[in-house]
């Protein structure tokens, strides 16, 4: 590793599939962790809540650790080379519209009880549709935002008979 | 009563309005979620679970059923038309039905798959209803540490089915047994990761699982996949008016087709089916591929020959039928469609296993009459009636198909247990799998881990304390013993022999 640059490295590490693999061996490394302060596996000869999850934690580790070291050697090959690097940087300027959705129906979970079902569902798949189809012709997309808030609303609240909160009452 | 009789019976719910319109739409709405291309009709059911906590459960099993059976067929419709399957388990469909549809003979093409569709359908249908009660009765000889071992079994080899994938597999499974670890211990009564939270305390709901992996994800999926999408909506527009009269194949060409063909591919399917992680698309290739080898004119295939269609197409209409019986018989399901029909279960407070068959019969036999009508009566009636309007619902808008999956699958969410922590689980659930799609991992073995985790723990742990810890249990016993050797004969096969033999080919040129 050592013919690589620390910038190199760093791009290799803080990249594309190889962050995502970091991500996920620290959490089963964090999953392990919190598992070792639950108790020994085994206690006066009798298996412990503990022992599964070790078994599990300690073979997730493992995979995700030995998947994290490969990409990030794939990374380490790629960024070598300045196309690939251009690659990078250009996917790290692009406008994510999956972050917007994340974003909206957050957003929309965190309002749905205080502001009631019509509204809160009103507004978010009147995002969703924009997100997929722009802002253009917003009128009509109001419309069937309205529509098939009411077709939800008479699904669940009226055929279903599941209580929807309402801004008031 | 015995079974068969009790699925005969079952037939007359049928004639209940309500539980006939739920089956219809359901087969209707698998159809459609099927036909688009990177909608499946494991969304369709992932997002119609939550309105069977409203649902009397053998109408929700029933409309479980048709929509398994939609989904397996209605891929055929753009991998016919513009070479894209609407579904995986269409994918051999597409290598004969495209040439077919470039020669003008597409509404043939899709006639000639509907046709198979109901043949393997019912064949796997009928085989389920017969075969079912036999394994279950040999399931009950399979003890505790058999259950352990059979379910590592599963898993082991839903894992290393994701060929090219297995670590990545690996790593979704174990996601998926870490967070069916969340919650009180089966055993004793402690709270494990709760972190002080009294709704994690009380573990991981299935349906946040469910919907989070399948319909939330699905939409971010669809969302970065955008411009793609609309690319296959202008090809759409492309296709030529379909008349209903050009749908019905001739005798003859069925003839020429030959019921051994039909017989054997629905005979390939319905054994794939049974194994975990094989799915649709296996069996259709399998049957493909024998269609090819025991031809007379091999060379016919992939230029439109009809046969190719109608082994694909029975062949990934049996797999419902072998898919259901591990669930049925053992509480094991082998891919997500399965997996959430064990979720109906579940959540209406039944536990699947051994005992189900036996003790449950009455929820299971409406459920396979509704599979043998939807293949039967549904297949063929919707694609006659509906055919020529399949590219017209097909080019649905999507802001509008994905704003109401959106509510459909954040609000649905919300029904068991009105609360917005399900909602928050939904959406942390759709983060995850999200990136974990994009970055090669299949998801499908996430879910199974979280379903099968608990069992899986639970007679672990039993079979050690049982045996005083020791581990010579698994192979003393007859049962887990032969669940370990069919493990390894499965291993063996296709995780080590095959990938040499790629290696060997690969260097040979």
């Amino acid at each position: 590793m050592s013919r690589f640059s620390v910038p190199t490295m760093a791009r290799a590490l803080g990249t594309g599939a190889a962050c995502f693999h970091g991500v996920l061996a620290l959490m089963s490394l964090g999953y392990l962790i919190v598992t070792l302060t639950m108790g020994p596996p085994l206690q006066n000869g009798k298996l412990t809540p503990s022992f599964f999850p070790l078994l599990i934690g300690a073979l997730a580790s493992v995979l995700c650790l030995l998947q994290w070291r490969s990409a990030v050697h794939e990374n380490l090959a790629a960024t070598a080379s300045d196309a690939s690097q251009a690659t990078v940087q250009a996917r790290a300027l692009r406008f994510s519209p999956e972050l917007l959705l994340m974003l909206a129906t957050l957003v929309y979970v965190l309002a749905f009880q205080g502001i009631g079902y019509l509204l809160s569902t009103l507004i978010y798949v009147l995002t969703v549709m924009m997100l997929f189809s722009g802002v253009d012709r917003w009128l009509s997309k109001v419309a069937i935002a309205m529509a098939i808030t009411g077709v939800g609303y008479l699904l669940f609240q009226q055929i279903f008979n599941v209580r929807l909160p309402a801004l008031w009452g | 009563m015995d079974f068969l009789t009790q699925v005969v019976a079952s037939f007359a719910l049928l004639l209940n309005p309500t539980v006939l319109f739920y089956v219809v739409a359901g087969f209707l709405i698998g159809t459609v979620f099927s036909a688009i291309p990177g909608l499946t009709a494991t969304l369709a059911l992932a997002l119609l679970l939550p309105l069977t906590y409203s649902l009397d459960v053998t109408t929700a099993l029933m409309a479980c059923a048709s929509i398994y059976m939609a989904g397996m067929c209605g891929g055929s419709i753009t991998a016919t038309t513009i070479n894209i399957p609407g579904a995986p388990s269409s994918m051999m469909t597409a290598l004969e039905g495209y040439p077919m549809q470039q020669r003008g003979e597409g509404p043939l093409a899709l006639g000639h798959a509907s046709f198979a569709s109901m043949i393997g359908g019912v064949f796997g249908a009928v085989l389920l209803v017969l075969l079912a009660p036999l394994i279950a009765d040999l399931s009950l000889l399979v003890q505790t540490t058999g259950k352990c071992a059979l379910i590592l079994f599963a898993l082991i080899v839903i894992v290393i089915a994701q060929r090219g994938n297995v670590r990545r597999a690996g790593i979704a499974a174990c996601l998926g047994l870490m967070l069916a670890t969340v919650g009180l211990d089966a055993m004793v009564p402690v709270a494990r990761f709760s972190f002080g939270s009294g709704d994690l305390a009380a573990g991981i709901d299935l349906m946040p699982v469910i919907i989070g992996t399948f319909a939330i994800s699905e939409l971010l999926t669809q969302l970065a996949e955008n411009d793609k999408a609309l690319s296959i909506r202008e090809k759409l527009k492309g296709v030529a008016k379909i008349r209903r009269r050009d749908f019905i194949p001739s005798r003859s060409a069925i003839r020429r087709i030959g019921a051994a063909c039909y017989l054997k591919s629905s005979t390939i399917g319905y054994l794939v089916g049974t194994l975990p992680g094989a799915g649709g698309s296996m069996g259709g290739f399998l049957a493909y591929v024998e269609a090819v080898r025991t031809s007379k004119e091999p060379d016919t295939f992939g230029k439109g020959n009809p046969q190719g269609i109608a082994a694909a197409e029975s062949a990934n209409n049996a797999v419902c039928g072998g898919a259901l019986v591990p669930m049925l018989t053992f509480g094991i399901p082998g891919d997500p469609i399965t997996a959430i029909v064990l979720g109906v279960l579940v959540i209406n407070g039944i536990q699947p296993g051994p005992q189900l068959m036996e003790s449950q019969a009455g929820l299971i036999a409406p459920m396979l009459a509704a599979l043998i009508f939807s293949a039967l009566i549904l297949i063929p009636l919707t694609m006659y009636l509906l055919g020529p309007y399949f590219i017209r619902i097909v080019r649905i808008r999507r802001d509008v198909l994905f704003g109401s999956i959106a509510m459909l699958a954040v609000v649905g969410s919300y029904v068991a247990t009105y609360s917005t922590f399900q909602m928050m689980m939904t959406l942390i659930m759709g983060v995850l799998a999200f990136y974990l799609r994009k970055h090669g991992y299949p998801v499908v073995t996430l879910l199974l881990g979280f379903i099968l985790g608990p069992g899986l723990e639970e007679y672990l742990r039993r079979a050690l304390t049982l045996s005083n810890g020791d581990l010579t249990v698994f192979v003393t016993q007859p049962d887990s013993l032969f669940f370990l050797v069919l493990t390894g004969v499965f291993v063996y096969f296709l995780a080590i022999r095959k990938p040499v033999q790629l290696k060997r080919r690969e260097s040979t040129g």
